[in-house]
């Protein structure tokens, strides 16, 4: 117990650290014991179920701005197997262009989302 | 020379014992391409011990991965209007031999992984242990990314879809 504990606290510690290089999107599911550190994502320390979804958006070179982006995402998970994760991700000058087209930006939502509870299979 | 010896009898006990060391072992490695990415399939029983960066990790039980790899030389001449109104035209209907692939030291853009069993992990995502099941399902783009990538993953059909398009040919 004693050593699960110092590598919560380790992880804790260790999360966050370090500067971003790649634009990041989870989706994760844990059932039964869980000790993490992490680099590029969220350090945790779980006994029984945890489920996490985050976004990483890096600098696009130190101390400058985040990232031009345009995206979209949808993540359905229902249990353990059923998990549906759909991304569509543009940047650069991409996500400038795709971002002026309100008929691109629709199409898009819909090639993601779908319009129903699960997203588009 | 100890060094050489250790790797050796760890490799050798994890081929005795069912197991299986990336690509060798007990595992099944299929590739599959469409225009712009390549899938890369994995799937282990008992012991495996993965040393790519990416998902650097060794499990015991069961693991499945995913991961998406776009092509070195990516010539094909794809909108995103295109894509979006033809959804299949970006699934991995096509199965190439592991010697037509060429991945090098790539990072993959996009994967998805389960693990049932224990598993220790060591790559930039995870740095600990996890016992009983987990699922990861990760896009990861470089920050210099320009340009336009598509991923779908449903997980229980097993199906992967995957488009990448350089900013040059993104409309």
């Amino acid at each position: 117990m004693k050593i699960l504990i110092t590598l919560g606290w380790i992880s804790l510690l260790l999360c966050g650290c370090g500067e971003a290089t790649h634009l990041v999107y989870v989706h994760e599911v844990s059932v039964g014991i869980d000790v993490a550190a992490s680099a590029e994502g969220t350090g945790r320390f779980m006994f029984g179920y945890d489920r996490d979804t985050y976004t990483i958006v890096p600098r696009i070179a130190s101390g400058q701005d985040a990232a031009t982006l345009t995206t979209f995402g949808c993540i359905y998970a229902n249990g353990l197997d059923e998990v549906q994760f759909n991304q569509f991700v543009s940047s650069g000058e991409a996500a400038k262009n795709i971002a002026k087209s309100p008929d691109t930006l629709k199409q898009i939502n819909q090639a993601i989302h779908g319009g129903g509870s699960t997203c588009k299979q | 020379m100890t060094s050489a010896r250790t790797w050796f009898i760890a490799v050798l006990f994890f081929f005795l014992t069912g197991c299986a060391v990336n690509d060798l072992g007990v595992v099944s490695v299929r590739y599959f391409e469409n225009d712009s990415c390549y899938l890369l399939a994995r799937e282990s029983w008992g012991g495996y011990l993965s040393t790519s960066p990416t998902d650097g990790s060794l499990t015991f039980g069961h693991t499945q991965r995913f991961m998406v790899y776009p092509k070195p030389k990516n010539s094909a001449n794809l909108t995103v209007n295109s894509l979006l109104q033809h959804p299949a035209s970006y699934g991995f209907h096509k199965e190439v031999a592991a010697n037509q692939v060429v991945l090098q030291d790539m990072r993959p853009f996009a994967w998805s992984e389960k693990n049932q069993g224990l598993s220790l992990h060591t790559n930039p995502y995870k740095m600990g242990f996890t016992a009983g099941i987990e699922a990861r399902h990760i896009v990861q783009l470089p920050r210099d990314f320009d340009g336009v990538f598509i991923f779908h993953y449903y997980q229980d059909s097993n199906t992967v879809k995957a488009a990448v398009i350089q900013s040059s040919t993104a409309k």
